[in-house]
């Protein structure tokens, strides 16, 4: 226990890979790496109860984002939807299975799973329950962050559509609205608060418990 | 305080002290990884595939257009020249930039820092560290291309006029693929190792 405490006081940057000594940030302060200017880390202000009200909102989102049309266009009269789970459905009809299976998993099934599980790993440090699932949740977490590329896809949509202008009516539905909201929330749950917020939380919290 | 001997866990970022034998990280409990020379070489073994890959991908039409029977094929510079020459200038911009400019300069990214691990160059571990991190960051961009075929090809079938992706497309998804587990096999400490022997 006593060789741990310094080592939980220690920051090193993502970027510059430098070593800094942590230092307690008051409010709104955001703590800064003086090799790259890079952030290290923010002060967050009740992040137990925001990080369960946005992770389930976040969630929310994602259902409506994947179930309603995204975008419409009209051909010779002819109407088109564009969900996101159809997305990688043509590519399974048109054959195309493995463009298919990594598409489906990069802005579907990863972003579910991820969101699913952060909201997961919130509800359980507010129960205060599951150290050790924590541990393993929060490990899986990582391991997904960087295969997440809903925003991307966010702009992708927006590049076919400005290659589909003057052949076809483009109108947004739903869902695109709601896929914004997503993205949004997304990134503020794995930019803002970083993972390593988290692990911090849950020492917090189960220290204050034991 | 000897610096170099601290390294955060590639999962939780917790710091931890490097006793250059097998260690596990105390906050998470997952292994930080000490294969030293396999890492290498399964990163520099990804990295080629993928660059072998980029071939097929540029070659190859990425997407095919039927339009009232007649058959129209583009490949990744196609679509780009027909974007520039329709005027919509901002959007081939960055198609060049997720399909030509972010793949190449990963490639030489990572290359580069490869062969910097066995050669050892003169640029501070600071910048390499820096350049490691901007491979990273970029890496997923070049998808949008793969993406954009895939949202065209569900909105756009019609009786008249349909597109449907090319073998292109999968050449390209696999090497993006491909070059972001080649970077995340990269182990960083190999950088900072590199300096130790040096100085």
């Amino acid at each position: 226990m006593m060789k741990k405490m310094p080592l939980n006081k220690l920051i090193i940057c993502s970027e510059c890979h430098t070593l800094h000594r942590k230092i307690r940030l008051k409010k709104a302060q955001t703590a800064y790496c003086d090799v790259c200017q890079n952030v290290l880390y923010y002060r967050h202000f009740n992040l137990l109860h925001k990080g369960l009200a946005l992770s389930i909102a976040t969630f929310i989102t994602f259902i409506l984002a994947s179930i309603f049309a995204i975008v419409k266009i009209e051909i010779n009269g002819i109407w088109q939807d564009l969900t996101l789970p159809f997305v990688f459905v043509t590519l399974f009809k048109e054959d195309f299975f493995v463009v298919g299976l990594i598409v489906s998993f990069l802005i579907f099934f990863i972003p579910l799973l991820y969101i699913v599980i952060y909201t997961y790993v919130m509800l359980l440090l507010n129960m205060k329950r599951g150290y050790e699932q924590i541990r393993k949740l929060l490990i899986v977490l990582a391991l997904l962050k960087p295969w997440n590329m809903i925003e991307i896809f966010l702009i992708s949509i927006l590049v076919a559509l400005v290659k589909l202008v003057g052949y076809a009516q483009i109108s947004f539905g739903i869902s695109f609205w709601a896929l914004i909201a997503f993205i949004l929330l997304d990134i503020y749950l794995t930019k803002r608060i970083q993972l390593s917020d988290l692990w911090d939380l849950r020492d917090e919290v189960f220290d204050a418990k034991r | 305080m000897q610096k170099d001997n601290y390294i955060a866990c590639p999962i939780c970022d917790a710091v931890n002290i490097d006793s250059g034998s097998e260690l596990v990280c105390h906050r998470c409990k997952h292994k930080v990884y000490h294969h030293k020379h396999k890492s290498y070489q399964k990163s520099l073994a990804l990295l080629l595939t993928a660059m072998i890959l980029y071939i097929p991908a540029n070659i190859y039409p990425i997407l095919i257009t039927h339009q009232f029977g007649h058959t129209e094929e583009n490949t990744i510079i196609g679509g780009i020249i027909s974007l520039w020459d329709h005027g919509s200038y901002p959007i081939a911009l960055i198609i060049l930039f997720a399909s030509v400019f972010v793949p190449i300069v990963k490639f030489i990214m990572l290359l580069y820092l490869l062969i910097s691990v066995k050669v050892g160059t003169k640029s501070s571990s600071v910048d390499k560290h820096k350049l490691f991190y901007i491979t990273e960051v970029i890496g997923p961009w070049s998808m949008v291309d793969v993406f954009v075929v895939a949202i065209l090809a569900t909105l756009v079938h019609y009786t008249y006029v349909s597109i449907i992706p090319g073998i292109a497309s999968t050449a390209f998804a696999l090497m993006v693929i491909l070059t972001m587990l080649s970077a995340h096999s990269f182990d960083t400490r190999m950088i900072t190792k590199e300096k130790d022997e040096s100085s």
